[in-house]
């Protein structure tokens, strides 16, 4: 019981974990278009 | 470079991506469908006991991940060649991203065997061929990964990932065939050319052999799911970079 | 994150005029040079020997007692020390060319970019080869095993060619990389698992004292393994130098 339990948690977990990675890297990608966004808003406008 | 004003929009915090939703929405159907079929629908191996018996499930994760890894590192050296051909990056994030996708489930296949020998063979880990070129396989391909982390430039990490690639998926049968005549305790499930192996349980046709197929073609899809995510994440990196460059 | 500026450099479409024995010329001129400046700087092919015999030592050390027969590890002593000594002197083989800036030079000579891998492969042989012979010595005192057969020797030389030949093609793919002295070993060791195997099982049925017959697959593959890998990296090779 235990081992099918460790078995398919291990995968899921790793499946899991790739996209809770993919997720943050989403995060920062939208963070730094934002900063881009907002340096050229103010280049513009200098 | 567009040097008139413009009113910053307001970016919404999370825009509805169709793309992402779909994809998500695919993953956990699938990963559900794959539980359910694995732990409830499959028929339990009659010619083994106890904790072996409910361990024997594992099997088709096992083969999931298996097919996934395969996929994974198949894609990438197609990728690589392709990449070298053609030089369009494109092809480098498809590299990439399948490898990434590879290891998630080569490092599946590798503890998913262990957790499956445990109760069957007594011991963790043995060096048979099998699991012997998981565990290599994975490691190679981890070596891929840190590779390109050391290299800046975006074309040279392209190019010299890609020879890698194509180096170190060469190495994968070689080690599986160098492997194999050491010696091998794996239960040959399709075939009966050991003698030594031990815990090979019969799939008795029906429903054992509908989960089989039921976790190969949904590992693939998972497999695939999780690359054009990466993929096109990757791409939106690279675009972030390139317009960082071109406004610096 | 700002990509170097890169020169990328003509289509080598050089004078490599005057067929094979030009080729073959050039290939030794390269392996010559590097011959040369490791006679006259003696600094890597003494650390190699250096580490060699130390490693031998300690893994002596850590065997003492614990093992009743040495011929039950020696054949996998034997490969793990000439895997890791065998990077050192990899390493520099294009290490030093980035260091001193030599490697523009080495790209303008009018040869084949080939020519170029198979001279470094040749000299990266001749100092691993050197480091393997040490190897061998040493363990047949320390290991009190008979290393220095025939059959052995070959399987030794046989593995070193095959881990050489990949081994310098990962070289220059690292030579440009940040932490390259220890990427090469992580890159390197899992690809050259199969030499690696075949190695340690045809040192050890020769030890145990198998026939030719029994091991003789084993010297196919490792035969075999040298074969696939010298040809896809001398195919691949001309692919890493493109930009400088």
């Amino acid at each position: 019981m235990f081992y099918l339990f460790m078995g398919f948690a291990a995968v899921w977990v790793f499946v899991t974990g790739y996209l809770v990675f993919m997720g943050l890297r989403q995060r920062r990608i939208e963070a730094d278009l934002r900063l881009l966004r907002e340096d050229l808003d103010a280049r513009a406008k200098a | 470079m567009a040097t008139t004003a413009t009113k910053s929009k307001p970016v919404p915090w999370r825009a509805v991506d169709i793309v992402q939703l779909v994809l998500g929405v695919i993953v956990v159907v699938v990963s559900a469908l794959i539980m359910w079929a694995a732990l409830m629908y499959a028929r339990p191996a009659s010619n083994l006991a106890g904790d072996e018996q409910l361990a024997q499930r594992i099997f088709y994760i096992h083969m999931g991940c298996n097919i996934g890894a395969l996929a994974g590192f198949l894609v990438s050296m197609i990728g690589s060649i392709i990449y070298l051909v053609t030089r369009k990056l494109d092809w480098d994030r498809v590299a990439q991203a399948s490898i990434e996708a590879g290891l998630v489930f080569g490092l599946g296949t590798v503890v998913t065997g262990m957790f499956w020998a445990k109760p069957t063979w007594n011991t963790y880990w043995t060096w048979d061929p099998r699991l012997t070129t998981s565990t290599i396989t994975v490691l190679v391909y981890i070596a891929y990964l840190l590779l390109r982390n050391g290299i800046d430039n975006r074309n040279s990490r392209a190019r010299y990932g890609s020879i890698y690639a194509i180096l170190a998926f060469l190495s994968v049968p070689l080690t599986f065939f160098s492997a194999r005549w050491f010696r091998s305790i794996h239960p040959v499930v399709f075939g009966n050319e050991n003698p030594d192996a031990q815990g090979g349980f019969d799939i008795l046709g029906g429903s054992m052999q509908q989960t089989l197929t039921v976790s190969l073609i949904g590992f693939c899809v998972l497999f695939s799911v999780l690359v054009i995510m990466r993929w096109r994440q990757l791409r939106m990196e690279d675009d972030l970079a390139e317009l960082r460059e071109d406004l610096a | 994150m700002r990509s170097e500026v890169s020169v990328p450099l003509p289509p080598v479409s050089m004078r490599t005029g005057g067929g094979l024995g030009a080729f073959l010329r050039k290939v030794w001129a390269v392996a010559e040079k590097d011959l040369r400046a490791e006679l006259r700087g003696r600094e890597v092919f003494s650390t190699m020997t250096v580490f060699s015999a130390l490693a031998v030592i300690i893994f002596g050390m850590a065997f003492d007692l614990r093992v009743p027969k040495a011929e039950m590890v020696a054949p996998g002593v034997l490969w793990v020390i000439i895997l890791f000594a065998g990077v050192l002197g990899l390493n520099r083989s294009f290490g030093a060319e980035m260091d001193r800036g030599t490697l523009p030079a080495l790209l303008l000579a009018p040869m084949d970019r080939s020519a170029i891998y198979f001279g470094k492969v040749i000299a990266n042989l001749f100092f691993t080869l050197g480091a393997a012979a040490v190897i061998l010595i040493v363990m047949f005192f320390i290991f009190d095993v008979d290393l220095l057969q025939p059959l052995i020797l070959l399987a030794a030389a046989l593995g070193t060619l095959g881990y050489v030949s990949v081994g310098t093609i990962f070289a220059a793919l690292t030579a440009s990389v940040r932490a390259r002295e220890s990427l090469l070993p992580i890159l390197l060791l899992p690809v050259m698992v199969p030499v690696f195997m075949a190695g340690v099982a045809l040192t050890a049925g020769i030890l145990d004292g198998k026939s030719f017959d029994d091991v003789r697959t084993w010297l196919g593959m490792l035969v075999a393994f040298d074969l696939i890998f010298l040809v896809v990296a001398y195919l691949l090779f001309d692919l890493i130098l493109e930009e400088v």
